[in-house]
């Protein structure tokens, strides 16, 4: 489910990091070595990275060839996962997925913060009359269900793995705009701001220059929690056919393909499903670590 | 709190006026004929020309767009190009399923998620709040078809006890409960998980306010302490949290009516993406959009009413 994070509205005012940058970073490092759940996440998220750099090296059979006189097999030694209808290796096509569910979840989260921090930096900065239309755009967006918007969007742009990226990267931008034009609207009346105004900076400068520096802490944050959420979403489109064409392996995809079998092949749908599951709960886990250090505040206390 | 009520009911018109509007503007920029994609590769052109007429998509997008506001106020939604019935009967059809399915799952999730979050504060730090904690780990981090996906494979495949699929017919109260219980379960989990930790949190940190420590201090039990001063504060940002929540639920209901083949709005939108019937997915994501709008501002009422801080700035 897309749950929106509790975030707090003001920005962290942390300065830019600079020459403390890494002492902060092995400070983070000696908080986390005593979060053990976060640290088994850490290695699942590694490992999963492993799986999406080495697939074809990883999987045992390919993803994709058909042998009907292996359909419907339980799991077994040879076949971990089970079989699928078409006698495919559902563990292979699980590694093949790891692959594009992760990319899609991460590079739609991208999408999303990079097109979204432009709106709400713009929205921030920019004359009254056009801070209304972004915001009152955006509040519009916030109106559909998040996975509506990511279905309508791409109704629009047809089905495909590029497509279900840019869905729901373009459905998150409304949320991160909110975000960070809550965060523009406090540091816009901080003194370097208008220090920078007065030394001749244009919008785009002080965008580029004053704000989004100091945007770094809130999306770390907020961008954390965001791609374990994009993958659930990712995996509910493909889950109900709408994303990915077949037989392109995501890990929804292949769930979506075990719909017929369910009861009498149901490793083809719950297997994958706990590979999602994990996925989300080591993102979710290592995300309230990273959060916990950059806001003790932030989080919904799943390390407590 | 008046002026806020008034102000606050009245902000829903530009807003729903902004989805129908964006609905209508996605749809129409599509790409592909609707008329071409319904007749087939083999249509004649003039057959095409005769449908474009029928619907109106030979006049000004304008001209259009005039006629669908007006059309949407009075409740008509244009004929399905699948069905060849009104949007509106099938939405109108479909609806009781999908508002019984979603109330359920709201009324488990909130009956049970923040009581557990409630007994997770006040013990925490035991093994019932270790519990806590490891169940709502699992669930909130489970996609929703995951967890009907095992219900329905457990409960229906093995023990046999519920049935597997549809919503059971819509007089009898005790078939629409046992066709109810699985998918409304599958669809408040995550909410569940998430309200029982937002619970736990804020309670948690509202306990260690100074004013819980002066009603300790003046001798009040400390059942009474949480029960009656600490619970009624921590349940604000529960509140508000309950109205965003409200959009997984709506847009839950989506993929939970796809696992149990239920009928209900979300499956008829899937069933309308698949079919590229572009009328019926207008009317199903603006129903949709519009009702998480509705409980959006009904949470921020209720809100209103349990805090009389807030004003209307």
């Amino acid at each position: 489910m897309a749950h929106s994070s509790t975030l707090p509205t003001d920005a962290g005012h942390t300065a830019r990091v600079g020459p403390r940058a890494r002492s902060r970073w092995s400070y983070f490092w000696r908080v986390l070595r005593r979060n053990v759940p976060a640290l088994l996440s850490l290695g699942f998220i590694l490992l999963l990275i492993v799986v999406t750099v080495f697939a074809p090296l990883l999987a045992p059979y390919s993803p994709s060839v058909v042998s009907p006189s292996a359909s419907f097999r339980a799991p077994t030694w040879a076949h971990p996962f089970g079989t699928d209808m078409f006698g495919r290796d559902i563990l292979s096509r699980v590694i093949y997925g790891t692959r594009l569910s992760l990319l899609v979840g991460v590079l739609a989260v991208a999408i999303g913060a990079a097109g979204g921090t432009f709106l709400g930096m713009l929205a921030g900065v920019s004359a009254r009359g056009v801070e209304q239309a972004i915001m009152r755009t955006i509040d519009v967006a916030l109106a559909f269900p998040f996975i509506l918007l990511a279905i309508l969007i791409l109704a629009f742009f047809g089905q495909g793995i590029q497509n279900v990226m840019i869905a729901v990267g373009i459905a998150y931008m409304p949320r991160f705009a909110r975000i960070t034009h809550a965060s523009t609207l406090s540091l816009r009346e901080m003194e370097f701001v208008a220090a920078a105004r007065a030394s001749g900076a244009g919008t785009g400068r002080v965008m580029l220059r004053h704000i989004l520096p100091n945007l770094q802490q809130v999306l770390t944050v907020y961008g954390t929690f965001s791609i374990p959420i994009a993958i659930l979403i990712e995996a509910g489109l493909d889950y109900l056919g709408l994303g990915v064409l077949p037989p392109t392996p995501t890990w929804g995809a292949i769930i979506n393909e075990g719909r017929q079998s369910l009861l009498m092949a149901p490793w083809e749908s719950v297997l994958p499903g706990l590979v999602i599951m994990g996925a989300v709960l080591a993102f979710n886990l290592f995300g309230e670590a990273v959060a916990n250090f950059l806001d003790p505040k932030a989080g919904i206390g799943l390390n407590r | 709190m008046r002026p806020y009520i008034v102000r606050r009911v009245l902000l829903i018109i530009p807003l729903i006026w902004g989805v129908v509007s964006s609905v209508f503007l996605v749809v129409h920029l599509l790409p592909g004929d609707p008329a071409a994609v319904l007749l087939g590769p083999f249509a004649t052109s003039v057959r095409e020309e005769g449908l474009r007429h029928m619907w109106g998509l030979d006049q000004p997008l304008l001209v259009q767009y005039v006629h669908y506001l007006g059309n949407i106020v009075v409740g008509r939604f244009g004929v399905s190009f699948l069905t060849g019935q009104p949007a509106t009967y099938q939405i109108l059809s479909a609806l009781p399923y999908t508002v019984v399915l979603g109330l359920t799952a709201l009324v488990i999730a909130v009956g049970a998620g923040v009581p557990l979050g409630i007994v997770a504060a006040v013990r925490s730090d035991t093994l019932a709040d270790r519990l806590s904690l490891i169940l709502s780990l699992l669930l909130v981090s489970a996609p929703s078809f995951l967890v009907g996906i095992v219900l329905l494979i457990v409960f229906s495949g093995e023990l046999g006890w519920l049935p597997s699929i549809g919503a059971g017919t819509f007089p009898h109260p005790g078939s629409i409960l046992v066709h109810t219980i699985l998918p409304a379960i599958a669809l408040s989990a995550g909410l569940l998980a998430y309200l029982t930790r937002i619970t736990r949190t804020t309670l948690l940190s509202v306990l260690r306010d100074d004013y819980v420590r002066t009603a300790r201090a003046k001798g009040l039990a400390r059942r009474a302490v949480v029960y009656r001063h600490a619970v009624r504060n921590a349940l604000l940002p529960v509140l508000s949290i309950l109205g965003l929540a409200a959009g997984d639920v709506v847009g839950g209901t989506v993929v939970i009516e796809t696992v149990f083949a239920r009928p209900g709005i979300g499956s008829l939108l899937v069933n309308s993406v698949t079919g590229r019937d572009y009328i019926q997915v207008q009317a199903c994501v603006i129903v949709l959009a519009a009702s998480f709008v509705v409980m959006n501002l009904v949470t921020d009422l209720c809100y209103a009413v349990a805090d009389p801080r807030i004003q209307y700035q």
